[in-house]
């Protein structure tokens, strides 16, 4: 059997703030995170290895205030026998797939608050954008290196990126002093 | 007029008074009351101009009071104008971010983007009859029109049919302590013989659909509960159940209440944390008419959704429980608790966790389990009500200028029961059952200390209060925008003209 290698791989989830009185009009951070948490977790990724483990899902907000987060990540212990960069393809088609259940699910409690209030249903469009830490740091190699959260959140608003986001990376994790992904 | 709200709007914005920011609101409570010192009437008047400050409150922010003595007002009535003074932050801006504050430098890098900008921004962008920065729609503009308004009344104060009553508040973004102090100052004041008839708010007011143009009144304002979720698990099931639970309840509109065609909007989450064994999760969840009991039902079900696995428990559950292993001792633990978090400023939802850990601790309860609980803040839901002749009135008086505005400017208005954000009005008049309130008190963790609304107060002062709103889009996005030829031009002459009309005494009060 393969050498399996503990991967810990991250999502950091950048979205539009939204006031709750007009929560359509943003793109929440926490819904998306909250769907790729699950999307990773609770089933292995391969044959032989142990199902993904959820070690963080945080909200990035500073203080309470009625705005919806801007901003979120999540964190999670990943066992696969494939190298960092195949995993981290895999992350990032994960987070693929969630990108379009959050546009369908956006919509569809959209079209049925404006069926409740009796206003006409146009669609929300989305356009998020999917980014590793690669392309966030001009390097194309996202998956050789890992970041901290806050590395990676002050790479993005460097970036001048306003659309929502999805950017994969490693999460720069010491166990013993070293790094965990090494 | 118009010019000076724009110019007044514009410097209002220009001083930053972002919510919990160090000196931020604290620094906009001075520049108001600069603002009507250079008054000839508060010259003459100077004990009419006052501010307040907000017990206990470590950013030293304060309330601002100017009152003005109609010469001809009968029997103390009096209308209050208020608006708030802080706003959300700026991060949304990005890269705008140094822009944020200053409407006109705003426009000029927006105008460099337009490109990138969407179809309706930069409609609005090129018309030139949209003004741009945090706080320009919610809500400096509307505290300008205030500001102004009383400015000008008080120039013939002599002559007023009325006394008028300006306020302006600090912390409305999250905990509304600013208009909770206001109410012992406005006790005081009726103790002293003022009649509060009514209340005017301009908070920010948008379109209800792309495209929308309707100008809504409001005559009264919607109501909002925190309900939080404490969850256990074993390995990772407190963090995916926190992910189900945020899926099942975040903008989904099985949770909406309603009150006749008016819905509010779903709950939104504001709170997801999830490390180790623990998850903590809040909702902004808006009611109109929904109990609190049927909130709390409501939730506990949603958990037992996103943790099939779990025992669902509310608060006061856990506190029986806790009371039956430890006694009565538990309660004076926690009220301990409590007050400590209420002295060293502990965030208020972080309080609340904290003394539901120690009951959950103390009841023995073991993962999974998921506690289902309240904290701060607790916005009432209030509406005038059609059976009361003094609200009845007051609508009618509404009704009767938006027709004479309809008519004037071409404008179409559209009167609504609950303004559908949350808003300072809340504080003001209480439609709560006493039994509501109880289901509160009893799962709100250490309220009593932590987050003491007034509730006896604001029954006992029950003063309407209606919302004529600046026409905006996007509160609290870094595309906010004010309309201005409504906000500055409209806008004003409906309060003044709603003034009036208490003046000449046309409607019973």
């Amino acid at each position: 059997m393969s050498e399996r290698h503990v991967y810990y791989p991250a999502y950091y989830v950048k979205g539009t703030a939204a006031h709750v009185g007009q929560c359509f009009e943003g793109y929440d951070a926490s819904l998306l995170a909250s769907m790729l948490a699950l999307a990773v977790t609770g089933k292995a990724p391969e044959p032989g290895c142990t199902p993904a483990k959820l070690l963080k899902l945080c909200d990035l907000k500073p203080f309470y205030n009625v705005q919806t987060a801007i901003d979120a990540y999540a964190l999670f212990e990943y066992e696969s026998t494939e190298g960092p960069e195949r995993v981290l393809g895999a992350i990032k088609e994960i987070a693929n797939g969630c990108r379009a259940e959050m546009d369908a699910c956006l919509n569809e409690r959209y079209r049925e608050f404006c069926a409740l209030t009796d206003v006409d249903y146009m669609p929300i469009k989305t356009n998020t954008a999917l980014l590793d830490a690669g392309v966030l740091e001009g390097s194309e190699d996202g998956a050789g290196k890992s970041f901290s959260m806050e590395e990676i959140r002050a790479l993005f608003e460097k970036s001048g990126i306003l659309m929502p986001a999805v950017v994969s990376y490693y999460e720069l994790r010491k166990k013993g002093g070293e790094d965990a992904d090494d | 007029m118009t010019e000076n709200i724009a110019a007044l709007t514009r410097s209002l914005v220009a001083v930053n008074s972002v919510n919990g920011s160090d000196g931020g609101e604290r620094g906009i409570s001075f520049f108001i009351e600069e603002y009507f010192k250079s008054l000839p009437y508060f010259k003459a008047h100077p004990g009419h101009l006052f501010a307040q400050d907000l017990p206990n409150d470590s950013l030293g922010r304060r309330n601002v009071f100017a009152l003005v003595n109609g010469g001809n007002a009968a029997d103390g009535r009096t209308v209050i104008l208020h608006a708030h003074m802080d706003t959300v932050d700026v991060e949304d801006y990005g890269p705008l971010k140094p822009c944020a504050f200053s409407c006109d430098a705003l426009r000029e890098k927006l105008l460099g983007m337009k490109d990138a900008l969407n179809d309706d921004m930069r409609k609005d962008l090129e018309s030139g009859e949209w003004m741009f920065g945090r706080g320009s729609g919610d809500m400096k503009s509307g505290l300008a029109a205030f500001m102004t308004i009383t400015a000008e009344l008080s120039e013939k104060a002599d002559s007023l049919g009325v006394n008028l009553l300006f306020m302006s508040n600090p912390v409305e973004e999250n905990l509304h302590t600013g208009v909770m102090a206001s109410l012992s100052v406005i006790r005081e004041l009726k103790e002293k013989g003022y009649q509060f008839l009514f209340a005017v708010n301009s908070d920010c007011v948008t379109p209800l659909y792309p495209g929308d143009t309707t100008r809504y009144m409001y005559l009264g304002s919607i109501g909002k509960l925190l309900p939080c979720f404490y969850l256990l698990g074993e390995g990772d099931g407190a963090g995916r159940g926190a992910a189900r639970l945020v899926k099942e309840v975040s903008l989904n509109p099985k949770y909406c209440d309603g009150d006749g065609s008016e819905k509010t909007m779903p709950p939104s989450v504001l709170k997801l944390r999830y490390e180790g064994s623990g998850a903590f999760v809040y909702f902004n969840y808006m009611v109109m008419q929904k109990n609190t009991d049927e909130v709390l039902t409501q939730m506990k079900e949603a958990a037992a959704i996103a943790m099939p696995e779990a025992c669902v428990y509310e608060f006061g559950e856990v506190m029986a429980l806790a009371k039956e292993k430890l006694g009565e001792q538990i309660e004076s633990d926690l009220f301990r608790e409590a007050s400590a978090h209420a002295l060293s400023g502990t965030d208020k939802r972080e309080a609340g966790l904290s003394l539901v850990k120690r009951a959950v601790e103390a009841a023995g309860i073991a993962p999974p389990a998921a506690v289902a609980f309240f904290a701060a803040p607790y916005c009432p839901h209030n509406t005038l009500d059609p059976e009361a002749e003094n609200e009845a009135g007051l609508k009618a008086a509404l009704e009767g200028v938006l027709k004479e505005t309809e008519a004037k400017t071409g404008e179409h208005f559209r009167i609504l029961k609950y303004f559908a954000c949350l808003t300072d009005s809340s504080y003001l008049k209480l439609d709560d059952s006493e039994k509501a309130v109880t289901a509160l008190k009893n799962n709100f963790p250490g309220m009593a200390q932590i987050y003491n609304v007034p509730l006896d107060t604001i029954r006992a002062l029950n003063i309407p209060a209606i919302n004529i709103g600046v026409f905006m889009k996007e509160p609290h996005q870094w595309t906010e925008r004010v309309y201005t030829p409504f906000s500055f031009g409209v806008l004003p002459e409906i309060v003044k003209k709603l003034i009036e009309a208490y003046e000449e005494k046309r409607v019973n009060a």
